[in-house]
């Protein structure tokens, strides 16, 4: 059922700006979110009042940082996916809603103990991740592989720990999910991050525009 | 002949004191289904309380007989629509198809019953004053519509459709309002103020339609339910932003800018 989704999340054409809508992007999340809840027999409903709030504060948060995305469009792709994940975790769109399956139904799965430890964290991250990565594949071609850190618990208790104490460190930990080199200085800031200062030739690239 | 007699301000505000008499006795019925008896307050039995909204509602009836548009009572609701449908079509022209009052009055009391409200009285006579303080201070705008495509004038008509947001919030045609708390389908901010909450869904759910490319101008797009559930999403979670530009001095400058900031995230 995960994978189903994330299939049809791939084959969604022109998704980078698929996403920038308001109901695609609720339907997706639902979809995202339903499909791991089932898997890992999660307590969990979606909010929709909080999930629109998300959805709002992300997309002026990209709106505001977008003008400068030419300086390195593919790392703005990344970038813009940390600021969706703050803003999912802030608004908390997932809420405890009714009883869960108990621990010997849950499937045998390595991220099942991320899961336990912390399911919200665990399904908006998912649902990031799989969305960065199908437009990194369909605009740029790049076929990102799972990252190692991604199954270890212990960098996961690190980011709840950080995320409690500042919402904004949710994008450097979402770049080293990514396999990229994090922003911990000034995460909130495009500008400020490795990839969009060495990106800043692409400048000189005539039909790089700012991401449309 | 009766028409002539009666003049569509009049007619409004008979209908709007039957709407405020039959809203007080449903609300007196419902306090006996659900709180039982409270001391102080005008309470009558179900049966009585029943027997009399029949009465009044006869009478509306018959106010509505003499309403200018009483032959469109049946009609599904057409909203959202765009501007053009109520303020004309190109150059101002007065190609208007539909009333603003008549539609915009039952677009409140569709919102309302959609938030989970039990009971509400909503006055039509204020929707019309709305209009026509819209006509009266936004000629230029209206004036302007439809002289090439919408999209090419985005930035009027999201003001216009600030306008309309705005002076239907300063006309307050919510009266009365009873919600239940703990209705799941109630925005939180509603309870802070209905009549702004709604008069932003409005307008920005009217700014939707009019801004989307080749919309159709005189019928209701197919996905209209998506319409006003991503409008009534937008308003929850920039309330605090609305009510600011509406209490701000420029309130239709504020509440154009805040609309054209989220349209291009809506359907």
């Amino acid at each position: 059922m995960v994978n189903e989704v994330n299939q049809l999340l791939d084959q969604v054409p022109d998704l980078r700006h698929r996403v920038r809508r308001l109901g695609w992007f609720r339907e997706s999340f639902k979809q995202k979110a339903g499909a791991l809840i089932e898997r890992y027999g999660l307590s969990l409903a979606v909010d929709e009042r909080a999930l629109g709030q998300a959805f709002f504060n992300w997309a002026l948060a990209f709106q505001s940082e977008r003008p400068d995305s030419m300086r390195n469009r593919r790392d703005f792709t990344i970038f813009s996916g940390g600021i969706m994940l703050r803003e999912l975790l802030r608004a908390g769109p997932l809420r405890e809603h009714g009883k869960g399956k108990s621990g010997q139904f849950i499937p045998p799965d390595p991220m099942a103990q991320i899961c336990e430890f912390w399911p919200e964290g665990l399904l908006c991250t998912e649902y990031c991740l799989t969305l960065v990565r199908a437009i990194l594949e369909q605009d740029y071609d790049l076929h990102t592989p799972p990252n190692p850190a991604l199954g270890d618990l212990r960098i996961w208790q690190s980011f709840r720990e950080n995320f409690i104490e500042d919402p904004s460190s949710a994008a450097p930990f979402f770049d080293l999910f990514m396999g990229q080199e994090p922003n911990w200085n000034f995460p909130a800031h495009f500008l400020s991050r490795p990839a969009a200062r060495r990106g800043e030739a692409l400048m000189l690239w005539p039909s790089d525009s700012p991401a449309n | 002949m009766i028409k002539g007699e009666f003049s569509n301000h009049f007619v409004r505000t008979v209908k709007d004191q039957l709407r405020d008499v039959r809203f007080h006795i449903r609300r007196s019925a419902h306090r006996d289904r659900f709180r039982g008896y409270e001391h102080g307050s005008l309470h009558l039995p179900v049966p009585v309380a029943l027997a009399a909204d029949a009465v009044f509602s006869r009478f509306a009836t018959a106010a509505t007989m003499v309403a200018p548009d009483h032959e469109r009572r049946s009609a599904s609701l057409d909203f959202p629509l765009g501007v053009d449908a109520y303020f004309g079509g190109p150059g101002g022209s007065d190609t208007r198809t539909q009333d603003f009052t008549y539609e915009i009055y039952y677009a409140f009391k569709g919102l309302l019953r959609r938030f989970g409200a039990r009971e509400f009285l909503v006055f039509e006579q204020c929707v019309d004053d709305a209009y026509t303080k819209i006509l009266l201070r936004q000629r230029n705008l209206i004036a302007a519509l439809g002289a090439d495509s919408a999209t090419e004038h985005a930035p009027s008509v999201t003001r216009l459709c600030a306008a309309v947001a705005s002076e239907l919030a300063s006309a307050r045609p919510i009266k009365e309002l009873l919600l239940d708390p703990d209705a799941a389908t109630t925005p939180k901010n509603l309870f802070l103020s209905p009549n702004a909450y709604c008069a932003c869904v409005i307008g920005l759910s009217t700014a939707i339609v009019s801004l989307r490319p080749d919309a159709p101008v005189e019928e209701p797009v197919a996905d209209t339910d998506e319409i006003i559930v991503s409008a009534d999403m937008a308003v929850d979670a920039r309330f605090s932003i609305l009510i600011a530009a509406l209490r701000s001095r420029d309130p239709i400058g504020g509440l154009a800018s805040e609309f054209a900031a989220i349209l291009p995230f809506l359907p």
